[in-house]
């Protein structure tokens, strides 16, 4: 394990097994993942992209192999990991500002100082009004710095996330994890999201693992496309394998129009044929592994 | 206003006469005709209400609204009014269905006579002083002082009253009963409100909830009214067994009910709060926390019932003053002239403490109304 081991990689996974009593979900899982990368996962539904999320995230340990960040065991969820879920990322009972400088009050306020400032609101005020300003500064990155006082259930679904985007990323996080972020928006509202994220990943080189469930926005997105899958053999009851790992070709960001392109359709038909499709029985020997991060080679598997 | 067509009939017409003086005559000519008009609206409305009755997704109007919502009340009043009548022919003392002057009676006795204590000077005679000694003589010098002193400012007019005097030198019995009860009820909430504590911490961790869960959900099944006997052995007859009736026959309901909104906080969210740096602490009382309150002090309000229900039982039982032990002993000499103004008071002091409690929810916790 230590020779894999590198400063450049945040995330790095070896050998990850997951098995709920006894049904195996991901079977053999090894990635690196560098700094500074905008990695999407895809997969066909109950591949186990969310669990492999978690396993990232720390709120599940692998039941075998090791999960790690900077050559740490992830143990649970801390701030070192931000993350973006499809719903319930935000906390209603606060307002937008509240929300997103929510981060930094629970890293530097202790509970006591929370009931000291109930009871004397005027303590601590300088601090506070630094969280504000931050908070602030980040909502105007996402754009909604006008709707800073509402409450989320008052925003619409697009804006939401874009809230829930500035809450993590207000910690600074050494990754952010997005669990199919654009999920519950409409197709409009969704291209925008795709933009305005990349926009924010050029801007910031936040290192971002993206899950969907939507092929194209996973090409469109990311630098590094991993696609993760059961139809490899056997019809899925053996568990997920990485069966494509490669490098997305464009730079960002990328005009809309790439997704009409030719190269794009190649790309998304190779992958719905070898990776999607539950009739595509194939030979690991197949596996378009080709991601100069890649743990798992073809020579690796050779002996199966 | 009851009747918004015909008032604004009326001003149209008003209007009308204004401008035209001359044609007074011709207006009031009018009227009759208007009446009838409104006359016929009313009943169409009424034939309406008679077809509508039993008709899905048909929102009746304001006036149709407002006149089936008392509807009941004014049977039930008449109703009263009847029996009490017809008893009254055949026997004139007649003491449970007291005709309205009885009750007003009553009324007064329990709100407005304070019990005045006699207070004695060094030879143990009585000292005797001019304040008035019921509540009727101290109305009839108020009045008399009204017609001599002329017009008066309100305020002083009250602050120089004899009414005033009179009440300041006791309690009235309905105050006393008030106050004991309200203590009793205010120290068992202290505990009940401990209990949202509990319910949160048996949510939120899994070990306080293997040791707790079982243990509550027996103790809620235990009906509050079967343990009073032990109560009263345990603790004698005091203060404690009453409150402890209250404590034992609501807590439950609230730590089970705060057990099962920490349940239901969405597992994302503590994820989420991890990932922003909380401490377990923080997750416990700044995400948990504000997420389940408003709902459980809707849970503690709509319980309010049952808190009266076992005060009134605990007080029936032994008490030296409170509401149910007030409505229990009068109760032997049937005296319903009592029993009702205390029914009625605690009514709708239950009700009130219900609906201001309710608002207040609703006005701190803003983000609860989606």
């Amino acid at each position: 394990m230590e020779k894999y081991i590198d400063r450049k990689y945040v995330i790095e996974l070896f050998n990850t097994y997951q098995e709920y009593s006894g049904r195996v979900i991901l079977n053999d899982i090894s990635l690196r993942i560098r700094k500074g990368e905008f990695v999407t996962i895809v997969g066909p539904t109950g591949c186990g992209k969310s669990t492999m999320l978690r396993m990232v995230l720390g709120s599940e340990r692998p039941s075998r192999g090791v999960a790690a960040m900077e050559a740490n065991i992830i143990k649970r969820p801390d701030r070192r990991r931000g993350i973006v879920f499809q719903k319930y990322s935000l906390f209603d009972f606060m307002n937008v500002r509240d929300n997103v400088m929510f981060g930094l009050e629970l890293e530097q306020f202790s509970l006591a100082h929370i009931w000291i400032r109930k009871i004397l609101p005027f303590v601590y005020r300088k601090r506070v009004k630094k969280f504000r300003e931050e908070a602030d500064h980040f909502l105007e990155k996402v754009g909604l710095l006008d709707h800073a006082d509402k409450y989320p259930h008052q925003l619409s679904g697009g804006q939401r996330q874009r809230v829930a985007i500035a809450q993590a990323m207000i910690m600074k996080p050494q990754i952010l994890l997005m669990d199919e972020p654009l999920g519950a928006l409409d197709v409009g509202t969704r291209e925008a999201m795709q933009i305005f994220i990349q926009e924010l990943w050029g801007q910031t080189e936040q290192t971002i693992l993206f899950i969907t469930h939507d092929l194209e926005e996973a090409i469109f997105m990311g630098t590094r496309l991993i696609v993760l899958s059961q139809y490899y053999q056997n019809g899925g009851s053996n568990g997920s394998k990485i069966v494509q790992d490669i490098k997305i070709p464009w730079s960002q960001p990328r005009p809309t129009t790439i997704k009409h392109t030719k190269e794009f359709n190649d790309i998304m038909e190779g992958i719905r044929h070898t990776g999607l499709d539950p009739r595509h029985l194939q030979n690991i020997r197949d596996f378009n592994i080709q991601h100069e991060d890649a743990l798992c080679s073809v020579e690796k598997y050779g002996d199966n | 206003m009851f009747f918004p067509r015909l008032r604004n009939r009326f001003l149209d017409v008003w209007q009308w006469l204004k401008r035209f003086p001359g044609k007074t005559v011709k207006a009031i000519k009018r009227l009759p005709g208007l009446f009838a008009e409104e006359l016929v609206t009313i009943g169409k409305e009424f034939l309406e209400m008679i077809r509508n009755f039993f008709r899905l997704r048909t929102v009746p109007g304001r006036r149709i609204s407002v006149l089936l919502s008392l509807i009941l009340f004014l049977f039930c009043i008449k109703l009263y009014y009847n029996t009490s009548v017809e008893r009254h022919a055949e026997n004139p003392q007649d003491k449970l269905v007291p005709t309205g002057e009885q009750l007003w009676n009553g009324f007064r006795k329990t709100v407005f006579d304070v019990t005045i204590r006699e207070e004695y000077d060094a030879d143990g005679e009585i000292i005797v002083n001019d304040l008035p000694k019921t509540f009727s003589e101290a109305r009839s010098r108020d009045k008399q002082a009204r017609v001599e002193g002329g017009k008066v400012n309100i305020y002083e007019r009250w602050k120089n009253s004899a009414t005033r005097e009179y009440l300041k030198q006791g309690e009235s019995l309905l105050w006393l009963d008030t106050k004991a009860s309200g203590k009793r009820i205010l120290i068992a909430m202290l505990f009940i409100f401990a209990g949202i504590y509990i319910g949160l911490f048996m949510g939120a961790f899994p070990y306080a909830e293997k040791l707790l869960y079982r243990f509550v959900l027996f103790f809620d099944k235990v009906p509050a009214i079967a343990v009073l006997p032990i109560l009263f052995i345990v603790f004698g007859l005091g203060e404690t067994s009453k409150i402890a009736l209250i404590v034992i026959g609501v807590a439950p309901t609230v730590i089970l009910d705060t057990y099962l909104k920490v349940k239901e906080v969405h597992d994302e969210q503590l994820v989420k709060g991890m990932t922003l740096g909380a401490s377990q602490s923080e997750i416990v009382f700044r995400i948990i926390y504000p997420q389940i309150i408003p709902k459980v002090l809707d849970t503690v309000r709509l319980n309010f019932k049952s808190v009266i229900l076992f005060l009134i039982a605990g007080e029936a039982l032994a008490a030296e003053a409170g509401i149910g032990y007030r409505i229990f002993v009068v109760r032997r000499y049937m005296d319903m002239a009592t029993i009702f103004p205390y029914v009625v008071w605690i009514s709708m002091l239950a009700f009130f403490v219900d609906m201001a409690f309710r608002s207040w929810i609703k006005s701190k916790y803003q983000w609860l109304n989606k």
